[in-house]
């Protein structure tokens, strides 16, 4: 074998640098995603087909995530909505809760 | 150079890495300009957890660590010790992992053109064959 160079493995990490970048270009949960599932994969480790039927379930799981924040939002929005037009919430009541729930 | 998209592979064995079987196919691959592989690193942690990561250079004379030698393109140092921290805690005990940088060579072009019209992957993520089969086996 040709001896290799001792190379330097000093460098900032792939998979951080992955991470960071993916939160600057806003595709941060598509990576969270994959590295939760390969966290998940590792925790069942077990046979092979016990591993195949829980990545279905992960995938399940996973997909609706993105969304999940602005569903939040929505339902929430919505019950406030219901709250004044119930008179559980005056106006005044109903515009300050909407504008914290929105962060404005 | 440019460089086409990179996969960060980590395979664990039970025993003896199968570099005499892998090298041919990788070879294979590497010539159809299929992939090549841009870095490897090797991680064995014993019974008790303690890891020791390794390289080619020091495995001289070991047939199943030659085997790999004129395969790697360059060993550039790009995993990271971070990686290998990172790496190291999915790795089990008492088994050897091989840890390979592969660049998608095949993927080169595709992304340039995809780039060159304002193209942007936004997901991209392998899916095992066995989930695939199973979700195709599944009755709907």
């Amino acid at each position: 074998m040709l001896l290799r160079p001792r190379v330097g493995r000093g460098r900032p990490g792939l998979l951080g640098t992955m991470t960071r970048t993916a939160v600057v270009a806003g595709t941060a949960t598509a990576t969270v995603n994959a590295v939760g599932n390969r966290q998940s994969r590792r925790q069942q480790a077990a046979a092979e087909q016990q591993a195949a039927q829980q990545a279905v379930v992960d995938q399940q799981q996973a997909a609706p995530a993105p969304a999940a924040a602005g569903d939040d939002m929505m339902t929430q929005l919505k019950q406030l909505g219901d709250m004044k037009a119930s008179g559980l919430l005056t106006d005044d009541e109903f515009a300050a809760a909407k504008a914290k729930l929105l962060g404005t | 150079m440019s460089r086409a998209p990179m996969e960060l592979v980590v395979v664990e064995f039970s025993g003896a890495i199968p570099g005499a079987q892998l090298a041919p196919e990788l070879r294979r691959l590497i010539d159809a300009d299929v992939i090549r592989i841009v870095d490897l690193v090797f991680m064995e942690k014993d019974d008790n957890g303690d890891v020791v990561i390794f390289e080619l250079r020091d495995r001289e004379g070991e047939d199943a660590y030659e085997a790999f030698d004129e395969l790697v393109y360059a060993v550039e140092g790009l995993i990271a010790d971070e990686d290998l921290d990172e790496i190291a805690a999915d790795v089990q005990a008492g088994r050897t992992a091989a840890i390979l940088l592969v660049e998608h060579v095949w993927a080169a072009k595709l992304a340039e053109i995809t780039r060159g019209a304002g193209g942007e992957v936004v997901w991209s993520e392998r899916i095992p064959a066995a989930v695939a089969e199973a979700v195709a086996a599944a009755v709907v």
